[in-house]
């Protein structure tokens, strides 16, 4: 089931590679090549290998259970909260938020997560504001 | 010969400047030490380092010297979980657990840890050896291909990865696809038309390739430890024994050790391979030579040196086809191609002539490198076990905040960081469903140059198609491209 999922999905994006790459308006080209046949052979590649992974599915993939599922959506809804917050709110306290919740997730008691979260998002940024020099966004510090 | 052992000394001088030489051993420990650290990873750990080398504005040949010695000193930190608690930490571990594990539950392990550093220094160094004779040569004969000889040879290797990288084949070709799609996103160079970047200024210059692999890579890896909820952080209670090897334990690996060197680098050469492939191939071909007791897999001290050897010496292999053609053999070198060309160096055969102080420079460091490693690992190896105790919970999270940080750095970009987090999700889906991720990685370092090429052999023939399989070389090379994709396919339905 996988596999002809996942062979439906890149022939899909094989296809929509080609499409998209047809309707580019190409007024001049400096070569006999031009901007268009490349990405249209990658798609069609793309398109030809996926249809094979559909049509010969392979064994079986253990996907997590639904709960598991969800603490990966969570996840996943963490890193993008993270990326939105880290300007507005800083590095620093963005991180130390991370760092607890991540502790709490990869099974650190509450207290220990607090700690954690602090000394650790402490350390990262001292380490790479001042030890490498490399600006970090200080939002809600600044 | 004499004009390589000049290149060879002014690469020294390079190497051993004070910057070289702190960023080798920082890079050796680092290495070490993410090798020890349960389900990080070199490839994960120099994808974490390349944004903060590249925007704390490293020279180019620093960055690779300190990128390099965490690849290679990782595969001297890989083996401690895999001998002392017979969990590999990474593919190429697992022949080492076969033996590892038995000694050190003989209470040997701290002689398996000894001779497994000895192994993978004879495995670098011995693999430097054969660098240095093999990759100008490569590079010199390399400059006699036209573009089309050039798209050849980056077909071949793709093939190479498809017909014996171990995903398969149609899995990898699609992967590759993916990156050389993704490779073709922004403004073209030849025409200044938008490809792939619906309107989104910040994708006229492409995906970074640092956002890209920090999100295959680091962020999937995170994903799939929450996904099997690690616990890890276990302690390790074994007494590690005496932790010398006695002379004769060494007189007796030593020829095996020489052997797996040689082995490994050959394997490491080839694109696709990789080290895990050579780990296998040496330990087999050692018990078939010297095991006439069939001690191998029941604690033989010949067991644990010859995967390890064969594991570094193959790491250091990948490099040649990496600095002679520009083309990477395995996901790590993939990555420090990838580092050149932040640093707008095309690598191919002209990286000899034109930045010598780069490639030789490199390849110099190797040597301090792997004696920087050597010196570390023979005394701290009691220190670098203890890693095995940290507990996931510090672990994963920083990896997280690092790869962000990282990723922050190159562009101060948060579509980057949206990015990453979106590749991050595509890399924990497409590896659990056989997606071979270090595929799209080259790819994606590629197919820039194989545009390049394909433009420039029809621009030469006037648009003429079969310029593409004109010469020799090229016909040759695509005649094994083929090969390679319909002999295991052939092998299947009649072997």
């Amino acid at each position: 089931m996988t596999d002809r999922v996942l062979g439906a999905v890149l022939v899909g994006l094989g296809l929509a590679a080609i499409v998209v790459a047809l309707g580019w308006d190409v007024r001049f080209q400096g070569d006999p090549v031009g901007p268009k046949p490349f990405p249209m052979l990658a798609g069609a590649l793309l398109a030809a290998s996926g249809a094979v992974v559909a049509l010969l599915p392979g064994g079986r993939v253990a996907w997590p259970a639904p709960r598991r599922l969800l603490v990966l959506m969570a996840a996943t809804a963490g890193l993008i909260a993270y990326a939105l917050a880290l300007r507005p709110i800083g590095f620093l306290p963005a991180t130390a938020i991370v760092l607890t919740a991540g502790a709490l997730v990869f099974g650190a008691s509450v207290g220990r997560a607090i700690v954690l979260g602090l000394a650790g998002a402490s350390v990262i940024w001292a380490l790479i504001e001042h030890g490498l020099d490399i600006p970090l966004p200080a939002g809600l510090l600044s | 010969m004499s004009e390589t052992l000049a290149l060879l000394g002014a690469g020294f001088t390079v190497a051993l400047t004070p910057l070289n030489l702190a960023l080798a051993s920082v890079g050796a420990l680092l290495g070490t030490i993410v090798g020890a650290l349960p389900g990080i990873g070199p490839l994960n750990a120099v994808a974490l380092l390349l944004p903060l080398v590249y925007a704390v504005r490293l020279p180019p040949e620093s960055a690779l010297i300190v990128l390099a010695a965490v690849y290679y000193g990782g595969g001297y930190g890989g083996r401690i979980a895999a001998i002392l608690l017979n969990v590999p930490g990474d593919p190429s571990s697992v022949m080492t657990t076969l033996d590892g594990h038995p000694m050190a539950k003989r209470g040997e392990g701290g002689v398996a840890l000894s001779i497994t550093a000895i192994g993978s220094f004879v495995g670098g160094i011995g693999a430097t050896a054969l660098m240095i004779l093999a990759a100008p040569a490569i590079a010199r004969a390399a400059l006699a291909f036209g573009p089309a000889d050039y798209v050849a040879l980056m077909a071949f290797a793709f093939a190479l990865l498809a017909g014996i990288g171990g995903a398969r084949p149609a899995k990898t070709l699609a992967a590759v696809s993916c990156g050389l799609l993704l490779s073709t996103i922004g403004a073209d160079s030849g025409t200044g038309i938008e490809r792939y970047t619906f309107g989104e200024l910040e994708l006229l210059d492409g995906i970074d390739f640092t956002v890209v692999v920090i999100g295959l890579f680091a962020v999937a890896e995170v994903l799939a430890l929450i996904e099997e909820r690690a616990h890890g952080g276990a302690f390790v209670t074994q007494v590690l024994g005496r932790s010398w090897p006695r002379r004769e334990e060494i007189a007796r690996t030593l020829p095996t050790m020489l052997r797996s060197a040689v082995v490994g680098f050959i394997v490491g050469v080839l694109p696709g391979t990789g080290a895990s492939i050579a780990a296998t191939l040496a330990w087999t071909l050692e018990r078939r030579l010297v095991d006439r007791e069939g001690c191998f897999g029941k604690g033989d001290i010949r067991g644990v040196a010859a995967p390890e050897t064969a594991d570094n010496a193959a790491q250091t292999g990948a490099m040649v086809p990496m600095l002679a053609l520009g083309i990477p053999g395995s996901g790590t070198t993939a990555v420090l191609l990838g580092a050149l060309m932040l640093y707008n160096i095309t690598p191919g055969p002209l990286l000899f002539a034109q930045r010598p102080e780069i490639v030789w420079g490199l390849i110099a460091s190797f040597v301090v490198g792997n004696l920087v490693l050597l010196a570390l690992n023979l005394p701290l190896v009691a220190l670098f076990v203890r890693l095995l105790a940290l507990p996931p919970s510090v672990l994963y999270p920083g990896v997280i905040v690092f790869a962000f940080a990282g990723v922050w750095a190159v562009n101060n970009s948060v579509l980057d960081l949206l990015l990453a987090s979106l590749f991050g999700v595509l890399g924990w889906a497409g590896r659990k469903a056989g997606l071979p991720l270090v595929a799209v990685l080259l790819g994606l370092v590629l197919g820039r140059l194989i545009e390049d090429n394909i433009r420039r052999a029809l621009a030469l023939s006037g648009g003429e198609v079969s310029a593409l399989f004109g010469g020799p070389v090229a016909i040759a090379l695509w005649c094994g491209a083929a090969l390679l994709l319909v002999l295991p396919a052939l092998r299947r339905r009649f072997g």
